[in-house]
């Protein structure tokens, strides 16, 4: 490490050149960089519950997401709006990349003898003195059942099924939805609104854009002002904050060669590794800047400081590297995606900020910018040293209370967190007062859930794909059941197609279905049963109650239904079926990677102190603030979240920086085996803690960007990130000073 | 005098917007509304479509788009074909989709020019049965504004309108 800062010494020209010319390298990344939901890998896994996931959505036809289109009006009674609501319907149809779309409008009459059907409403019915006697029956239309078309007959909906998920494609389809609602529904008076999980989709997108623009731009700031508040001049405030923003570049480049993106998950990763590098890059200009105010020539103290403070820097990015490597290991692809370009980024953050801030610091001084503030010290953030000093002292004399005040802490805030149970909802990552998401939540109030528990029945049907008897009376016996509990309006089966085919005896309707879909074209495709004839698909429309309570009513769905056929092969699928119990085993797993995290950082601080009982002490300090955020979040019914589970494992990571910063003191001492006195403790602890401090406030301050954040997933682990240092702090600076003499007196001499 | 000269000279050289023949008409963007009906006993269902034509050889020239009913979605391609300028023409259609309600995927239409109209004819199955189809294309001055097809079972059935579309130029 010396080679690279006498090298820094020796030719800084040359350096700053590659620089740049690195620099325009990762310039060009940034503008590789991709956006996406993760929706797509977010689950994927090699759970049983994600493989009948991916399996039925290959054997169903029209399984993909559909977009809802909310129409609302004084009455489409009124013969002008209803005419204007199904020239919409129709045109929907026209757009591109549109598959198709259903609406109250293709409603048909029960089939008559020969099997045709009529449309429910004549071409004409706009010509009708009185529409309200013609569109009741639409609304209790056994294929409707007001899901359709309310009973006040002022909310219409059409629902658009897009060819693709491809959110490029998606976003186009929703644009041009848009202007055809306003070209052709706006000047009849009637208001539309579009959601479903498409538009979510493509507004998270829009959320993560923006989120990129104004979070790192607004931490930066921060840190600047931070950095000028700490060091009270422009110099020393540009050589600690210009590394953090090279580095983020550098990192943001690495994720857009790479191809990882920005996602939900990583969404927060760059103003972490901007934060961070900020932290570094303080540490390292502060102790320059001492060393040059005490006289030392500017090689010197340039290099000295390097040797002091990087070694500190570079165990904390290894042990935020280990945090990071160990969400690896999570069966998510989203998740472990993250795990591996936060660990590569935070090397990358670290290896510039080693080179460009002492690169900065020669250039610095060799324009002889020392006088700029550059080498006169002050006391970062106009710390209280004289109060610490006392506070310090006390915890030195109260040792063993301040010990065992921290254990019983530590013991009774993790056994509160070992009780959490995890938590998740499909619409976590969504804004709650979002215009998406209360379109959404507005359908699903005036017409029926969007979501739904897809309940798979085995069937045996021929090859062409004809509907036999047998299977439809498998269905209707499922169907019957689950209607019975949950209402007939929520669930729709191929049996609510032989209620309306044949609604005085509906398992009859086999082979008048048959007709029907092969006449539609639609045998084998119709959504209802797999392409190869093997399940059945019977929807219980639910909305979303949050992974646990969707598990539970899973399983009784399943009883239900298998229970109605004797049959046990009966199961539960579907979107939301299938996430809730893949996250929940995600966010056991993020546990699992704590726990890894957690074992790797202590061993790695035993054996970097040489000490057992040092690299124990740091686990229990480093702990403790994790395990008491755990603690409140369970107490705060919050529990165990995919935001919380991964701000945990991160922060722990980065709470260990002060720990290693203030061990580093202290080290010299426990390499030469020699006794720690309390004065060695005040000294380190005296000296450490200023800028412990004032690294801690850029990392709260810079995180606090994240409130800014349209995601709420993302501002949630801003929160707890914060929470996590501003405790870690306490335990660093309270704690760990006494446990340090407490180890000590209890060692042998 | 020499203002009324140069006047009259850039009025000359304007392009005319009149479509004066079919060929002329079919050139443009299109959204058509109207009717359709499956069979003569069966009632009218509405049926938007939205079609671009140009010209895509010498003497020919494609109308292609998408038509949709509240049930159904398909794409359309009429390939017209100038036999004898200004005169005859041939049509062939194309349909896809899941549904053709019986209606076979391909057609091809012969057509003489009449006025500001052409009316073209062909043999069609649909469900089976031949039936004889007219197919009519009309213009104004703006371009295409109806297309109706009247279908008559050849055995001897009561003719009844196919497709029944307003067209409007955008």
């Amino acid at each position: 490490m010396s080679g690279l800062v006498s090298l820094v010494v020796r030719r800084p020209w040359l350096l700053l050149g590659l620089v740049v010319v690195l620099l325009g390298v990762a310039g060009g990344g940034v503008l590789r960089l991709a956006f996406n939901d993760g929706l797509s890998h977010v689950f994927a896994s090699n759970n049983q519950a994600f493989e009948n996931y991916v399996s039925d959505q290959a054997r169903f036809s029209g399984a993909g997401a559909g977009i809802a289109v909310h129409l609302k009006a004084k009455s489409f009674a009124e013969p002008t709006v209803l005419r204007a609501a199904e020239d919409f319907a129709l045109d929907l149809g026209l757009l591109d990349g549109v598959e198709g779309s259903a609406s109250v409008f293709s409603l048909r009459k029960t089939p008559d003898a020969q099997g045709d059907t009529r449309p429910l409403f004549s071409a004409d019915i706009q010509q009708e003195a009185d529409l309200r006697p013609l569109l009741l029956p639409a609304v209790r239309h056994p294929l409707n059942q007001g899901r359709l078309l309310s009973e006040d007959l002022q909310n219409m909906l059409v629902l658009v099924q897009p060819q693709s998920q491809q959110l490029v494609d998606l976003a186009i389809v929703l644009d041009d939805i848009s202007s055809l609602g306003a070209e052709i529904l706006t000047s009849h008076g009637v208001d539309f609104s579009v959601s479903g999980m498409p538009a979510l989709r493509v507004s998270t997108i829009e959320l993560l854009i923006r989120d990129q623009m104004v979070i790192n731009v607004v931490a930066a700031g921060i840190g600047f002002v931070l950095c000028l508040i700490a060091f009270k001049g422009l110099v020393p405030a540009m050589i600690a904050g210009v590394p953090a923003v090279i580095a983020l570049i550098f990192v943001l480049g690495f994720m857009g060669y790479w191809g990882t993106g920005i996602n939900t998950a990583t969404n927060a990763l760059p103003v972490l590794i901007l934060v961070l590098a900020f932290a570094d890059s303080m540490h390292l200009t502060f102790e320059t800047r001492r060393r040059l105010a005490t006289g030392e020539g500017h090689q010197t103290a340039i290099v000295e400081a390097f040797k002091l403070a990087a070694p500190p820097c570079i165990l904390a990015s290894v042990t935020t590297t280990i945090a990071f490597a160990s969400l690896m290991l999570s069966g998510s692809e989203l998740i472990s995606g993250l795990g591996a370009a936060g660990s590569i980024g935070v090397l990358i953050s670290l290896c510039v900020v080693l080179l460009v801030n002492p690169l900065l610091s020669v250039i610095a001084a060799r324009f002889d910018l020392k006088g700029w503030t550059f080498g006169h010290p002050s006391q970062p953030i106009l710390f209280p040293q004289g109060l610490w000093q006392r506070v310090l002292d006390l915890c030195l004399r109260r040792a063993r209370v301040v010990v065992a005040i921290t254990l019983v802490g530590l013991v009774v805030a993790l056994g509160i967190y070992s009780q959490a149970g995890a938590r998740y909802s499909f619409f976590e990552y969504v804004p709650e007062n979002g215009p998406d998401y209360l379109a959404l939540k507005e359908v699903e109030r005036q017409f029926a859930p969007l979501t739904s528990y897809d309940v798979m029945v085995p069937v045996q049907s021929p090859d062409d794909g004809r509907i036999e008897a047998n299977m439809l009376a498998r269905v209707g016996a499922v169907h019957t059941s689950l209607a019975e509990l949950y209402g007939a309006d929520r669930v729709v089966s191929l049996w609510s197609v032989a209620q309306w085919a044949m609604p005085e005896n509906p398992s009859g309707a086999a082979d008048q279905l048959t007709r029907l879909f092969r006449r539609a074209g639609l045998l084998g495709t119709n959504g209802f049963v797999s392409s190869d004839g093997e399940l059945a698909r019977v929807a219980v429309l639910a909305a979303d109650p949050g992974a646990q309570q969707i598990i539970k009513e899973a399983a009784d769905i399943e009883a239900t239904a298998q229970r109605s056929l004797g049959d046990v092969g009966v199961r539960v699928g579907g979107l939301m079926y299938m996430s809730a119990v893949v996250a929940s085993e995600m966010i056991f797993d993020l546990n699992r990677s704590f726990l890894a995290a957690v074992v790797f950082s202590g061993v790695l601080i035993a054996i970097w102190m040489r000490s057992l009982r040092v690299g124990v002490a740091a686990l229990i300090i480093n702990v403790l603030p994790i395990s008491m955020v755990g603690a409140f979040l369970v107490i705060g019914g919050n529990q165990l979240q995919f935001t919380s589970g991964l701000a945990l494992t991160i922060a722990f990571g980065i709470a260990v920086d002060d720990t290693l910063h203030a061990l580093n003191r202290l080290r010299p001492k426990y390499l030469a085996g020699a006794a720690i006195t309390p004065d060695d403790i005040r000294q380190a602890f005296g000296s450490v803690a200023p800028v412990l401090t004032a690294t801690s406030v850029i990392l709260s301050f810079g995180l606090g960007a994240t409130f800014l954040s349209g995601m709420p997933s993302i501002a949630y682990f801003g929160q707890l990130s914060i929470a996590v240092f501003i405790l870690a702090l306490l335990a660093d600076l309270l704690a760990l000073p006494a446990l340090l003499l407490f180890i000590r007196k209890g060692a042998p001499s | 005098m020499r203002r009324g000269m140069i006047g009259l000279v850039l009025l000359a050289c304007m392009p005319t917007a009149h479509a004066q023949t079919l060929e002329d008409a079919i050139v443009g963007q299109y959204r058509a509304r109207g009717f359709f009906s499956p069979a003569p006993d069966k009632p009218r269902e509405r049926l938007s479509c939205r079609l671009t034509g140009a010209q895509t050889a010498p003497l020919q020239y494609a109308l292609q788009g998408k038509c949709a009913s509240a049930n159904l979605a398909g794409d359309m391609q009429i390939l017209v074909d100038i036999v004898a300028p200004e005169q005859k023409y041939e049509v062939g259609v194309r349909f896809a989709g899941d549904n053709l309600l019986g209606f076979d995927s391909e057609y091809t239409y012969v057509g003489m020019a009449d006025g500001q109209s052409v009316v073209f004819e062909a043999r069609v199955q649909i469900e089976g049965v031949a039936h004889q189809s007219k197919f009519r294309i009309g213009w104004s001055d703006e371009g295409v504004n109806r297309i109706v097809e009247t279908v008559r079972a050849r055995n001897g059935g009561r003719e009844f309108v196919l497709v029944d579309l307003d067209v409007q130029g955008q």
